[in-house]
């Protein structure tokens, strides 16, 4: 799957988790750089996604993440 | 291979637009009640419920009338994250009937806000407070061989039990306990079960202890035991999500979870549903009956498609047994659809257990419609069994209230679909529910008399009518408090009550309340009246909180009875005068003139809609009734 799919995924994702419409995301952005991006919708955006790519997320594993880039990177590494 | 309830399929897919139409809720003209319902009724997906969940919450901040959803408000004490779980459960809630507002509290602070009387609990104005604490929370979490495994047990329940009567006391709200489902782990594998201190039999006899906790409290149970069970506590319990986020089961058992405490809410709230209607031809029996004939259809026993068939039959006849009403919609001749029913051998359903049969050549949106008028019950009310998905999705266009389950091509799932999806729940479990589908038939059986006499007067001269009346009482607490939460035609105020509440008012020396019942020649109907009056600051005025009646006993007069007993009641206790309100629902214009004809004259309209009416007690006068009125109370006939 395509970088940029899962970007629009991630994107459209949180767009109703934010309740945001106008939220715009690139592969540099960090939850801090976000308003209402905190642990708790951290969470939600994880188990939204993991149906919807169809993995799991283990332990740790996310906590490493720094940016929406490195959840892509992430993803993609499952996806494999 | 079974099918995953977590994914709830018997709901269909939702409609390419749904996150959009949640999202114009708000600002339509539209009323937003039935559309939430509609959208709720879906098989929805993570974003998709945190989506319609926060629908819901802003329709419900505009204090928009959210009709025909109940409203209710749910303190939830966990030990564990349950915010995830929240985006769940206004849209599973709205599934049900319910317009659900959850008020979460801090982690892990059950104790706290069950004992302190300032707590969000205890003062939040709450319906009602789930308890959702499983086996970690009772420390029943490890295998004990040392200390005494039963003291363990007693000493966790006795936490529960404190907590249950503590918010009952103080906030007066009822609970809802869960059930505690088992891990799959075993420290002694095959053995496991024999030895006392192991976390399996020690979750035994906790269930047993929550459940007497249950009875003797009045709380509400929600089995998350039988649901882990059904899905298999493998992918019930996530280990990795306990320790990640602190989840207490999955996150993909979130959806089903929430389905679960939905239908319990909608039945508290009186909304399960009470009528089964079944298509025929492959859905009770293989084939058409109009191109094979009876020799031809599907339906021996040893036949694998005939015995699948067979076992829907029997699910609907122990549906029946337990007071679900039963009907047939079909596209078929009448007399052929019926042949099968008095000829065939192995037909396990008969003629006399269809309370309201329609097969004929209308579409099944009209026959419904027919059906409900028939039985006097609302169409949110049925159940409609139908193997061809054109006829289903037909059906969810016209009549979105009526629930129409998906099925799989394959019969032997269709009672798995139709079980797990829900719609018979019970908070409570009378004789009169067992006697319920009897009554159908007892009615058939007035009307025929009826057609006899022709004349209104003579009928129900003819009936030999016997209405008893006697105050609240623990025998007729539990109908009294599910005819309160029941009824939604004949009922003036739909006030509701909780049994708690009921209780209370049996001693309360302001409420003078009436329970209801009538029999007559062709049978007792049970409990069919409410009626709660409470005395006012002017201790000779009565003002009547709440009147409701059976839709079954209409047109007997029987409201004038009630009046009558109720006129003398008000003259023993002092009272010279009453005060009724009509408050207008979706469902009661029925009695919007209740008071009107029954003499008492209109005070004003109310600001809300509705209006205030009033009756001299001096200024009645008795009127010659069909029906004998029997005080139970002094068992004297008055």
């Amino acid at each position: 799957m395509s970088r940029t799919t899962i970007l629009e995924t991630i994107q459209r994702t949180l767009i109703e988790i934010l309740d945001n419409n106008s939220l715009k995301i690139c592969e540099q952005t960090r939850a801090d750089d976000v308003a209402d991006w905190d642990s708790l919708n951290h969470v939600r955006l994880l188990i939204s996604l993991e149906p919807t790519f169809n993995i799991r997320f283990e332990p740790e594993e996310t906590t490493d993440v720094k940016n929406v880039g490195e959840l892509i990177d992430l993803i993609q590494k499952k996806l494999r | 291979m079974a099918p995953a309830r977590t994914s709830l399929p018997w709901l269909p897919a939702p409609p390419a637009d749904f996150l959009a139409q949640c999202k114009s809720l708000i600002t339509n003209a539209e009323p937003p009640g039935p559309v939430i319902q509609y959208l709720a009724s879906h098989r929805l997906q993570s974003i998709e419920h945190a989506v319609l969940s926060r629908a819901i919450r802003k329709a419900r901040a505009t204090e928009r009338a959210l009709s025909p959803l109940s409203s209710f408000r749910l303190g939830v004490l966990s030990n564990s994250t349950f915010d995830l779980i929240a985006d769940y459960l206004p849209a599973a809630a709205a599934r049900h009937g319910v317009a659900l507002d959850v008020v979460s509290t801090p982690y892990d602070q059950a104790i706290q806000q069950a004992l302190d009387p300032n707590s969000t609990i205890n003062t939040g104005e709450l319906d009602g407070c789930l308890i959702a604490v499983d086996h970690r929370w009772l420390k029943i979490d490890r295998t004990y061989l040392d200390a005494n495994p039963i003291e363990r047990v007693e000493s966790a329940i006795d936490q529960l039990r404190l907590i249950v009567k503590s918010i009952s006391t103080k906030s007066g709200i009822p609970t809802i306990l869960q059930l505690i489902p088992t891990p799959p782990y075993s420290l002694f594998g095959n053995y496991e079960g024999q030895v006392a201190g192991t976390i399996r039999a020690m979750l035994g006899v906790a269930n047993e202890q929550i459940l007497s906790l249950a009875r003797e409290t009045g709380s509400y149970i929600l089995d998350v035991r039988a649901l882990a069970e059904g899905i298999g506590t493998d992918q019930w319990f996530d280990p990795s999500q306990w320790v990640s986020y602190k989840f207490p089961f999955s996150s993909e058992c979130f959806p089903i979870y929430a389905d679960y405490l939905g239908r319990l809410l909608g039945t508290i709230r009186g909304k399960a549903r009470k009528c089964l209607v079944l298509d025929l031809d492959n859905t009770i029996w293989g084939g058409a009956i109009g191109d094979e004939g009876v020799t031809g259809i599907v339906l021996a026993q040893g036949n694998p498609k005939g015995e699948a068939f067979r076992s829907v039959q029997s699910a609907a006849l122990e549906l029946r047994g337990r007071g679900i009403i039963l009907a047939v919609c079909s596209k078929n001749h009448d007399e052929v659809a019926r042949t099968p029913f008095r000829e065939h051998p192995e037909m396990i359903l008969k003629e006399d257990h269809i309370a309201a049969f329609q097969a004929n050549w209308n579409d099944k949106a009209y026959n419904l419609k027919v059906i409900a008028q028939q039985l006097n019950i609302g169409l949110d009310s049925l159940v409609l069994l139908d193997d061809n998905p054109a006829e289903r999705e037909f059906v969810r266009r016209s009549l979105p209230m009526v629930a129409v389950p998906e099925l799989p091509n394959d019969p032997s799932w269709f009672v798995w679909y139709l079980n797990n999806a829900g719609y018979f729940e019970a908070v409570t479990y009378s004789n009169e529910d067992q006697k319920r589908a009897g009554f159908y038939a007892a009615d058939a059986q007035r009307n025929a008399e009826l057609v006899k006499t022709a004349d209104l007067a003579d009928y129900l001269d003819v009936l030999e009518m016997e209405m008893s009346a006697a105050s609240f009482d623990l025998q007729g607490r539990q109908r009294i408090t599910q005819l309160i939460n029941k009824t939604n035609q004949f009922n003036l105020t739909t006030r509701r009550y909780t049994e708690t509440e009921v209780a209370i008012m049996e001693s309360e020396e302001t409420t003078f309340t009436l329970q209801i019942r009538l029999k007559d020649k062709f049978g007792d109907l049970g409990m069919v009246g409410i009626l709660i009056c409470k005395r006012q600051d002017d201790p000779t005025i009565w003002e009547i909180d709440t009147w409701l009646m059976s839709c079954r006993v209409l047109g007997r007069k029987v409201e004038e009875a009630m009046l009558t007993h109720l006129v003398r009641s008000a003259r023993k206790n002092g009272i010279t005068k009453l005060i009724g309100f009509y408050i207008p629902t979706c469902k009661n214009s029925m009695v919007e003139s209740h008071y009107g004809n029954l003499g008492f004259n209109k005070i004003e309209a109310l600001a809300e809609a509705g209006t205030c009416w009033s009756l001299v007690v001096d200024d009645f006068a008795d009127k010659p009734l069909p029906i004998r009125i029997i005080d139970s109370q002094s068992s004297s006939i008055v």
